[in-house]
């Protein structure tokens, strides 16, 4: 896999989790 | 061995899942009274950051089961992008929690309660200093040595201490289940490490290899020759490499990834390697005898002969190694599918391997396109860096049914990725290895 591929891969994947980070903390807060 | 997509899609989503295992933990079963949003997400973001930074340790554990279909240029690429990651998030979380209600910042006072400010305050500042000590190591000057045991430990106390913080904050930690559930997380990370630098050397103690060889080769390059002790050696895929410790223990923190440069069928193990630092430079010191130990093979950079039509090679300077092990394999098993290598060094003088790659070339379907970036005057070849136009004059008219491979430094890496994804090659069909990741 060419290198730019897996950075960008780590980003898309770490704002994916802070999503679903605040998805959860939305949950809990409601 | 390469993972299918599906495959590749199936470790991107246990990812996904180990990374909101402590936030699943967290909010599962008996919770406690509902929180404004802010502090929730400031909490939920302390939980992803202590379970990115465990993921960390399988990153880097070097387990063949995991590394063998990613390429560990890749892996540590990874390691590299969600280590940063990690950092951020153990910063957010604090920060995020204080400023929403400064009534916070009671965690960071010692007269409050010291032990939790203090690991605390080592907490977040290790963090910075793990991450910012591998961004900068060499402006540090630290030697790769000392960062590889400062890392080690700084990582060790970080997830333990991140532990402990969880457990004593308890508001989301109140039942034991849970307390053991995180402690668990963080004594299988800690068992991964323990694993990579404790058994597996203890294991590789059975395996002694020695030095039956030091060759000289062109362009301040020595072949270390390496044969087993006492049992049967090592096989390996051509392309792949291992980690190399001179010395007489393997529990050295002098551990170096090589490539094999000999071929797959060659019954003793070759590594070509350049003076660069202060390793690469004691290798022409070595004598027949001295003891010699291997941890591998690892690597994806290796070509199945029918996978694809043909290779494609380009390698810059000692870039050359793996695909020397490639290029010797097919010749001893006399390949008969289509090859190019494409091959940039700074002048003729400095082309390793270049003899025995011209009398390749004469007995085998490979075409060898030398590129040289100060040539004698003469020379009627490419010159200059490799660069797209290069590759477009003399890659195969069927280029698109081909695998591949790139070799050598980063800017040199860099300039030919984007090139052969520009000319519409199939990233999937593009193998790279970086070793400057380490």
């Amino acid at each position: 896999m060419l290198h730019i591929y897996t950075k960008r891969l780590a980003i898309f994947l770490s704002v994916l989790l802070v999503v679903v980070s605040a998805l959860i903390a939305w949950w809990r807060a409601m | 061995m390469k993972y299918t997509f599906v495959e590749r899609l199936l470790w991107i989503l246990l990812f996904c899942l180990l990374a909101v295992l402590p936030m699943i933990i967290a909010v599962t079963g008996q919770t406690p009274e509902r929180r404004d949003f802010w502090i929730e997400f400031g909490v939920m973001l302390g939980f992803l950051g202590f379970a990115i930074l465990a993921i960390q340790f399988v990153l880097t554990g070097r387990f063949r089961w995991f590394a063998a279909g990613f390429g560990l240029d890749n892996i540590l690429q990874f390691h590299r992008q969600t280590g940063i990651f990690a950092l951020l998030l153990v910063l957010a979380h604090p920060a995020i929690l204080m400023v929403y209600d400064q009534d916070f910042l009671v965690y960071f006072d010692p007269r409050a309660n010291a032990p939790r400010a203090l690991s605390l305050s080592f907490v977040t500042v290790a963090t910075v200093v793990l991450v910012a000590s591998s961004l900068w190591r060499l402006t540090f000057r630290l030697s790769y040595e000392k960062w590889r045991m400062i890392h080690g430990l700084l990582s060790l106390a970080i997830l333990v201490l991140g532990t402990g913080h969880i457990i004593m904050v308890s508001h989301y930690s109140e039942p034991l289940w849970k307390q053991a559930a995180f402690s668990l997380i963080a004594v299988g990370a800690i068992y991964l490490l323990a694993h990579s630098r404790v058994v597996r050397p203890f294991l590789m103690r059975r395996r002694p290899y020695q030095v039956a060889e030091v060759r000289s080769e062109r362009n301040d390059s020595w072949t270390l020759v390496v044969e087993a002790k006492k049992h049967p050696g090592m096989s390996h895929r051509p392309g792949q490499f291992a980690w190399i410790t001179v010395g007489d223990s393997p529990f050295s923190m002098q551990q170096h990834p090589f490539s094999f440069a000999s071929g797959a069928t060659s019954p003793r193990l070759e590594f070509t390697i350049k003076e660069l630092g202060d390793f690469t430079a004691s290798v022409k010191h070595l004598r027949r005898g001295d003891p010699v130990w291997l941890e591998g093979p690892y690597g994806a950079f290796t070509f199945k002969p029918g996978q694809a039509k043909g290779a494609i090679f380009i390698a810059g300077g000692v870039g050359i190694t793996p695909i020397m092990s490639m290029l010797r394999t097919f010749r001893d098993q006399r390949q008969s599918f289509p090859m190019t290598l494409v091959y940039g060094n700074r002048n003729w003088e400095e082309v390793i391997f270049r003899e025995e790659i011209e009398k390749m070339s004469e007995s085998m379907p490979l075409e060898v396109v030398h590129v040289v970036e100060e040539p004698l005057d003469g020379w009627e070849g490419e010159t200059g860096l490799i660069r797209k136009e290069i590759l477009e004059r003399h890659l195969p008219p069927d280029r698109h049914d081909h695998h591949c491979f790139v070799c050598g430094p980063t800017p040199m890496m860099d300039v030919t990725e984007l090139a052969l994804k520009q000319m519409g090659f199939p990233p999937w069909n593009i193998y790279s290895e970086r070793f400057d990741m380490v």
